[in-house]
């Protein structure tokens, strides 16, 4: 279904998904790769997870959650501008355009997050907040806290191994803040889960050029589970695109001989 | 009461007894200059009130001396009357503004708790022989204008006067400048050859007035009981606190949690009518046969917002649970093995068992520090934004309730090239609000590491790790084979097999830094392996050592 409207001399169509997309309580990535992944725009209120295989994970919750905190009434979509390019579409981060940005919280026991790369993907260190708990029960704590606050925002923490209960409170707890939650966890971990939506990302060898991961719903009510997007992120501008997937081309008969 | 050398006493009182013997002046700089404004000790050198410090040290050689503040004098002589309050309850303080102060103590009708006027007196003298007041005046008299007189006049004797028709038989010996009139007139009225209240008493009223004007004759009748002086009393503090005493021992939660509330309700009603919100809150569990739980909440703006302050408790609370927890545990470890204690079930069940086994038998609540809060005025359109704001700050002094301030952090961006020192803790929390706007601007400090004032130039142009280790670790790495022993890396050992590097980027050279010798010139690489993990390593330079600092995650 497509919505067609008229105004300034101009003809402006918004998909089904869209509209979706700018109800409240649904956020979006908008980034159209991903998007066509969850048609129905991702829940507020409830805890995402991200089945990281090693050496990747960080980027995706950073995507995720800056999808998450960009502007509460437009969807999350006034923080990125679409530029199509040879390769699809390109998200850009354009600071003019954030309107409220929603505090962003990352619950960090391991000290691994380095702040001056989250900054150069375009977020706001103004409004972060990193958490750094000394042990695994404060972690669980601040995690369950962090996600009731009202404040609407995100929050992104790593966890190991979660039982069903421990999922389900954070699930709750979330309900209860209205904010979004990412949850990392090792892909060998994948136990009980009680997120809205589920992700496995893993890395994929790049062409050269800027560093790709696989990117694939798992779990997701209304998603196209199994369909793996790939995204990459380029080295010189630091701008996540999704990239078509890595093929083997028939080499030239030419060239083989 | 008469403090003629307040300033001075309390510097005294601040440096301690140590120092008691040694001279010691007050100085206000003007201009550069530092001129005396108290003297003590080292008058008989000759130091007068209104040299230069330098001519007071030429003079006296081993003076020491403090700088003037007259706001804190004035505060330190309000706190002063407040412990006076004890003896009667209008108690006025005055501050000269210079080094002298004074207070007022209405004892009319207070006399009789202390079996007359002269135990009164003898009481407030050894209180301020107690504080080492040591110069301080006490005088009674039926007006405050003669009392000060008489304290002003009198050698540090206390001084009794009897009834008001003897007053001004008994003022009439003293100088002029026992009135409380400025210097300038009573120096005139010397000049004139008027030095004693009695000579003033002679003259004429019409011509003192066109003379001196209304002031003189103002102080004159206040002295003599002619005219009210009205005494401005200071306001003492209520402290602001709710207790609960229950009938028998309450141990079940929803019941403490609820009178909890209920007495928060209540302080809040309080703090509402005196416009003020709680700096600090205290709360106490009485517990029967045992020492109360005492836990203080230290907020980080002022607040009377019933549902922030309950969380607050609840986060504490949690914490003093934890602590005792970690005792009965090592309590029982020791002594009582088979007692059997439940630890690890849920978090309610713990806060019964190990928080109060017994129960409570009262719960107090007090509030010793408070300010005075405004309510902000915001924007209709801005309220959602703003509402965000303060849930968020809250979450964040709930979070340093529990974790402490060091483990909640606002990252700021620092310039530095070496990567561990280009972010830093940013401005702390307690603070008060405006943070979301205030952060995009820096303050430029000096030294090595100066916080941006343009947010976008300091993020480096080449990618950065979002996984950046805290200590780089060692690792190996084979390298192209080249004359100078800066080939670029060919294969890395991770896990214990050797991985081929299918791309890599760099050198991206970090010298080190002159002025640090700790740190080392680094050449950075972005290695990828076959499998798309990318690893953030450099070589020193100097040792040609790897180590893996980060992973672009």
């Amino acid at each position: 279904m497509r919505l067609i409207t008229c105004h300034g001399g101009k003809i402006h169509t918004t998909s089904a998904d869209a509209m979706r997309a700018g109800r409240a309580g649904v956020f979006s990535f908008g980034l159209t790769a991903l998007d066509r992944l969850m048609p129905t725009g991702l829940a507020r209120g409830s805890v995402h997870e991200i089945l990281a295989a090693e050496g990747s994970g960080m980027t995706f919750a950073v995507v995720l959650a800056k999808a998450a905190t960009s502007g509460g009434e437009d969807g999350g979509r006034g923080d990125f501008k679409f530029e199509i390019s040879d390769l699809g579409f390109e998200i850009k981060n354009q600071k003019s355009k954030i309107k409220n940005p929603l505090p962003l919280v990352w619950c960090d026991p391991h000290l691994t997050l380095y702040p001056p790369a989250l900054a150069a993907m375009g977020i706001d260190l103004g409004r972060v907040l990193m958490v750094r708990p000394g042990n695994e029960a404060d972690h669980v704590w601040a995690v369950a806290e962090c996600l009731r606050c009202r404040g609407g925002g995100a929050t992104v923490a790593g966890v190991g191994t979660l039982s069903r209960i421990g999922a389900r409170k954070l699930q709750l707890a979330a309900e209860a803040g209205g904010g979004v939650g990412v949850l990392m966890r090792p892909a060998e971990m994948a136990g009980e889960n009680a997120a809205a939506t589920r992700w496995l990302v893993a890395p994929a060898p790049s062409t050269g050029g800027g560093q790709r991961w696989r990117v694939e719903l798992v779990h997701g009510h209304g998603g196209c589970v199994g369909q793996p997007v790939f995204l990459e992120v380029r080295r010189e501008t630091g701008v996540v695109r999704a990239a078509p997937p890595v093929v083997d081309r028939p080499v030239p008969q030419e060239a083989r001989a | 009461m008469l403090l003629p050398q307040w300033s001075i006493d309390r510097c005294r009182r601040k440096r301690g007894r140590k120092e008691e013997g040694t001279p010691l002046v007050v100085v206000e700089s003007i201009a550069a200059r530092q001129l005396v404004v108290a003297v003590d000790g080292a008058a008989a050198q000759g130091v007068r009130v209104g040299m230069t410090l330098a001519q007071a040290r030429a003079l006296c050689p081993a003076i020491e001396h403090a700088e003037h503040d007259p706001c804190g004098d004035a505060r330190g002589l309000e706190g002063l009357g407040r412990w006076m309050i004890r003896f009667t309850p209008v108690v006025a303080a005055e501050f000269s503004g210079r080094a002298a102060g004074w207070l007022f103590l209405d004892v009319t009708g207070c006399e009789r708790l202390y079996g007359g006027l002269r135990p009164l007196v003898e009481q407030v003298g050894e209180a301020l022989a107690r504080f080492r007041l040591g110069a301080a005046r006490v005088a009674l008299a039926p007006t405050a204008g003669a009392a000060w007189a008489l304290a002003f006049a009198g050698g540090g004797a206390a001084w009794i006067v009897g009834d008001g028709e003897a007053l001004s038989g008994v003022l009439a010996p003293l100088p002029v400048e026992a009135l409380r009139i400025a210097p300038d007139q009573a120096g005139a009225l010397r000049h004139l050859g008027v030095a004693s209240v009695g000579q003033l008493l002679k003259l004429s009223r019409k011509s003192l007035h066109a003379r001196f004007g209304a002031e003189l004759l103002r102080r004159l009748d206040q002295a003599l009981g002619r005219a009210p002086e009205p005494l401005v009393a200071i306001e003492p503090w209520a402290p602001v606190g709710a207790t609960m005493e229950f009938e028998g021992v309450v141990a079940a939660l929803e019941a403490l949690w609820g009178v909890l509330r209920h007495l928060i309700g209540q302080l809040v009603a309080d703090l509402a009518r005196r416009g003020c919100g709680a700096r600090r809150v205290d709360v106490e569990f009485r517990r029967p046969h045992a020492p109360a739980v005492r836990k203080s909440i230290l907020l980080s703006r002022p607040s009377r917002d019933p549902e922030n302050l309950f969380n607050l408790f609840r986060c504490a609370l949690e914490e003093v649970q934890r602590a005792q927890e970690a005792k009965r545990q090592r309590t029982g470890r020791g002594r009582h093995r088979g007692r059997g204690v439940r630890v690890g079930a849920s978090p309610a069940d713990a806060i019964d068992t190990v928080l109060c086994p017994d129960g409570f038998t009262g719960v107090r609540v007090t509030v010793p520090v408070f300010e005075r809060v405004s309510d902000e005025q915001i924007r209709l359109l801005d309220a959602a934004a703003h509402a965000t704001a303060r849930e968020f700050e809250s979450l964040a002094e709930r979070l340093r309730i529990r974790l402490g301030a060091a483990a909640v952090v606002r990252p700021e961006l620092v310039e530095s090239h070496v990567p561990e020192r280009a972010w830093g803790a940013g401005e702390k929390l307690e603070d008060g609000g405006g943070r979301m706007e205030s952060s995009e601007v820096g303050v430029q400090s000096s030294g090595e590491q100066s916080k941006i004032k343009n947010p976008k130039s300091k993020i480096s142009s080449l990618p950065r790790p979002l996984h950046l280790l805290p200590v780089p670790t060692e690792i190996r790495v084979i390298v192209a084979p080249s004359e100078d022993r800066e080939g670029r890396p060919v294969a890395v050992m991770h896990g214990g097999e050797v991985r081929p590097i299918a791309w890599a980027a760099g050198p991206e050279r970090i010298a080190a830094q002159w002025w640090d010798a700790r740190t080392r010139t680094r050449d950075y690489f972005a290695i990828e392996e076959a499998a798309g993990r990318r690893w953030w390593v450099f070589r020193v330079a100097e040792t040609n050592r790897w180590y893996l600092h980060g992973v672009f995650e």
